[in-house]
């Protein structure tokens, strides 16, 4: 239902767009006296727009190009940000509905945009419904009313409770006359509700009613259908007007003022003769006069033009003239190239181009690296970024070549590769299904499922990401393969990253911090935010570090394992994160399994995101929904008691009936090279005392 | 609705019952249909409504007349010169002759309804 509200916007947007032109020659044709029927004419142009979602490309189109982009979606952008990076500066500021949330279902996404997308796409329907309902109940009132009546002569009838004559009925059209209407009004009344019958516009009538209901919210629309009415009495009267002749028209214009006065009108669906303003009627009836030949040729120039330049849409590419007759909507995944070129072309195009917040940070990664640990041995490879619908994700640029849409297969060895795709909503297996398959959870807290089995001598793994999605790889059995491929392709299943919308995730390049052990710790201390799984995290206005506490073991084949030491640091100045007090500062979470840290400059919409064993940081709209936070911290009276540096600590609990024990840092004189962390009775210091040194990170 | 007003239409339904009453509500939906063209529901609807306004009423089945034609019309103009003129007939007169003169025999005739009177 979002993607028709979304589609519905679109509509709305641009025929309003369509309906201010036709109030602009509306206006033009009343200055040249053309002929009302000629305006009401124009009314049928909108109100295509309205409902049509399907419309031609011309070069004709007066539209602005920019509303294409409407249609587009993210991958339009992803591409066109990894062809050419500066090009994700120009975000164009119509679309601020921003109408590309990609996440499969809201319920999973991060994005406050689609959710609110979806409330209001609720809120539409209902309303939607509840008008068209109110105005059926109306009619049934009107209706009950009718009943009695008595018959004139065939479809005319009288009735005594309504307060105006009208038509109503749109296959079997009957006219309706107040009983106390005089003799002499009456068959003025009577021709003029024979017009509408003879030119439908009852039919016509109840059509815009129905489309204006529905986009209910587009004040333009009412105002369409308002203005419309009042064309079509006028251009009624005048086509009266020439059955009659000139010298009638004070009579009829007399008719017409009586009825209007001190009656009700009827709104909606009925025709009602005293309808539409009665002034300007009775001015419009008084000056009608033979309209002149060259008003006419006029009027029609001006609608073929409108109709030209307003039912179509700009052309998508300017140098493929036989794109004039493709359709607009569904060319957004088939010519990507297209699209993306028209897009391109906005930056010349429009004046209306928004710059984004570039922070110094926020540089895009010219070629994207992706680094991890294996057997203790860090690894950089080059990667790609390759741009699915509504994801990213890295592929090293050696040893893999890509198969199909979705899938890669490593060049090495022909039994490796790695699959994305989506599910549709309800064909999502639930582990029990898969656990019908062999397949065992791998208990990696991080994801809502992966899980893996062997078979045939081949390991496989499923990840299920961000409700939708579906991670899929391979490899040979073996221990060998295991570190190799296997830590590979879970670093690069890794890297998978839902688009919830073009701006709100964003990949960070980290800088390292620079550090020397003589600097002295923040005014609030050192912060430990997470202690467990063998690892600390904590910042402090010189970064944040992730350290390792394991000591022995294998490294690189266990996600959950990482060698002795630093193993992540990320310079917090570089994304205005390093203030630990005041209003600026930076509240520093992490996820209960220590796998991400969020990090959320208080005053801000975003937050960044570190993710622990991919060593990367994105950027996302803020939000903590859903997440499972790390929260095991202590009281800090109990920490200052022990000799901690900061407020902040870990409480563990004590196994086996021992008693609690505490995670915290410390430092004698309140300089880097003497932070230890302390956890019971073990004692690690953090940087290593060597005058002048500095950390590189991998 | 006021009480004592009739629409057009009403009216209408109005004098059937006036000629025909006491009448049943079968012969009223017969003639109802033939005169007016409409449906038995109408004609109850209208009847109910005129009932409720006490000028007929519907005794199991029967169509009787409460207020016949000429009383009802003398309580309507009764009615409309109390609203109109706050119950003041020289005023109505007035008000009726400001525009035009009445003719002797007018005259006569309103002399004698005053006479009648004394």
């Amino acid at each position: 239902m979002e993607k028709i509200f979304i589609e519905l916007l679109n509509m709305s947007f641009q025929a309003g767009i369509v309906v201010c032109f036709i109030l602009l020659a509306r206006w033009v044709f009343s200055l040249c006296r053309v002929p009302k029927k000629y305006s009401y004419f124009l009314w049928l142009i909108p109100f295509v727009r309205f409902i049509c979602p399907v419309s031609l490309q011309s070069v004709f189109s007066l539209l602005p190009k920019k509303t294409e982009a409407f249609y587009e979606t993210t991958s339009v952008w992803l591409e066109q940000g990894a062809q050419n990076p500066q090009t994700w500066d120009n975000v164009p500021v119509l679309n601020q509905i921003n109408l590309s949330s990609l996440a499969p279902t809201p319920q999973y996404s991060a994005d406050p945009l689609q959710i609110l997308t979806a409330i209001c796409s609720y809120i539409w329907v209902l309303v939607a419904i509840a008008l068209v309902g109110y105005s059926l109940c109306r009619l049934f009132l009107l209706k009950r009313k009718l009943r009695m009546s008595i018959c004139l002569r065939e479809n005319i009838y009288l009735a005594d409770e309504i307060d105006t004559p009208f038509v109503i009925g749109l296959i079997k059209p009957r006219i309706y006359l107040p009983s106390d209407l005089e003799e002499k009004e009456l068959e003025y009344v009577i021709l003029h509700e024979q017009t509408h019958i003879r030119r439908h516009d009852a039919v016509i009538k109840a059509a815009a009613f129905l489309i204006t209901l529905v986009h209910w919210f587009n004040p333009l629309s009412w105002a369409a259908f308002l203005c419309m009415g009042n064309d079509m009495e006028m251009s009624c009267d005048e086509a009266v007007m020439r059955a009659l002749g000139q010298e009638k028209g004070a009579a009829y214009a007399g008719a017409l003022l009586r009825l209007s006065v001190g009656r009700h009108r009827l709104q909606g669906i009925a025709l009602a003769f005293g309808e539409g303003n009665t002034k300007g009627r009775v001015k419009n009836i008084m000056k009608y006069k033979k309209p002149l030949m060259i008003t006419g040729v006029f009027a029609l120039l001006v609608i073929a033009a409108l109709i030209l330049g307003l039912l179509t849409d700009p052309l998508s590419g300017g140098n493929e003239p036989e794109q004039e007759t493709s359709v607009v909507m569904n060319d957004t995944q088939s010519q990507p190239e297209t699209t993306a070129a028209a897009a391109g072309e906005e930056e010349t195009t429009s004046a209306t181009v928004k710059k984004t917040e570039t922070a110094a940070s926020e540089k895009e990664t010219e070629s994207p690296v992706i680094s991890y640990m294996a057997e203790g041995i860090p690894v950089e490879e080059p990667a790609e970024m390759f741009t699915g619908e509504g994801y990213v994700i890295l592929i090293p640029l050696e040893g893999w070549k890509q198969e199909k849409a979705e899938s890669w297969v490593s060049t090495v060895n022909d039994r490796v590769g790695i699959q994305i795709s989506h599910y549709d909503s309800k064909d999502i297996p639930t582990e029990k299904e898969l656990a019908e398959e062999g397949f065992a959870s791998v208990g990696d807290a991080a994801l809502p499922l992966h899980v893996s089995r062997t078979r045939d001598g081949i390991c496989e793994h499923i990840l299920h990401c961000a409700g939708a999605w579906r991670i899929y790889y391979y490899y040979p059995e073996g221990a060998e393969y295991e570190e190799g491929f296997g830590t590979l392709l879970r670093v690069i299943a890794a890297t998978f990253t839902p688009m919830s919308s073009d701006e709100t995730i964003s990949r960070i390049e980290i800088t390292a911090p620079q550090i020397s052990p003589d600097m002295l710790l923040g005014v609030e201390g050192t912060l430990l935010d997470y202690a467990g799984n063998n690892r600390i995290i904590f910042h402090d206005y010189y970064g944040l570090f992730v350290f390792s506490l394991n000591t022995g073991g294998i490294v690189g084949i266990n996600r959950t394992e990482l060698p002795y030491g630093i193993v992540g640091a990320v310079d917090l100045a570089a994304i205005g994160c390093q203030d630990t007090q005041g209003s600026n500062s930076c509240d520093v979470r992490v996820s209960k399994d220590g796998s991400n840290v969020y990090l959320h400059p208080m005053e801000k919409d975003y937050m960044y995101v570190y993710e622990v064993y991919t060593q990367t940081l994105t950027k996302k709209s803020y939000s903590l929904d859903g997440i499972e936070l790390f929260d095991s911290y202590a009281e800090p009276e109990e920490l200052f008691k022990l000799g901690a540096c900061s407020w902040r600590g870990v409480r563990f609990k004590g196994q086996n009936g021992n008693p609690d024990y505490y995670g915290y840092l410390t430092s004698s004189d309140y300089r880097l090279g003497s932070l230890c962390y302390v956890e019971d009775d073990m004692v690690f210091q953090l940087f290593k005392e060597s005058a002048g040194q500095t950390l590189r990170m991998p | 609705m006021e009480k004592y007003s009739l629409g057009n239409v009403e009216s209408r339904f109005a004098d059937i019952v006036w000629e025909h009453a006491p009448l049943t509500t079968g012969e009223l939906i017969k003639l109802c249909e033939k005169e007016l063209g409409w449906k038995r529901t109408t004609t109850y609807t209208v009847l109910k409504k005129l009932s409720e306004r006490g000028i007929f009423q519907n005794q199991e089945g029967t169509v009787v007349v409460l207020i016949n034609k000429e009383e009802f019309y003398a309580r309507q103009s009764e009615h409309y010169v109390e609203r109109s003129f706050g119950g003041s007939l020289p005023g109505f007169l007035a008000a009726f002759t400001s525009r035009r003169s009445l003719s002797d025999k007018e005259i006569r005739e309103i002399q004698d309804i005053i006479n009648r009177k004394q």
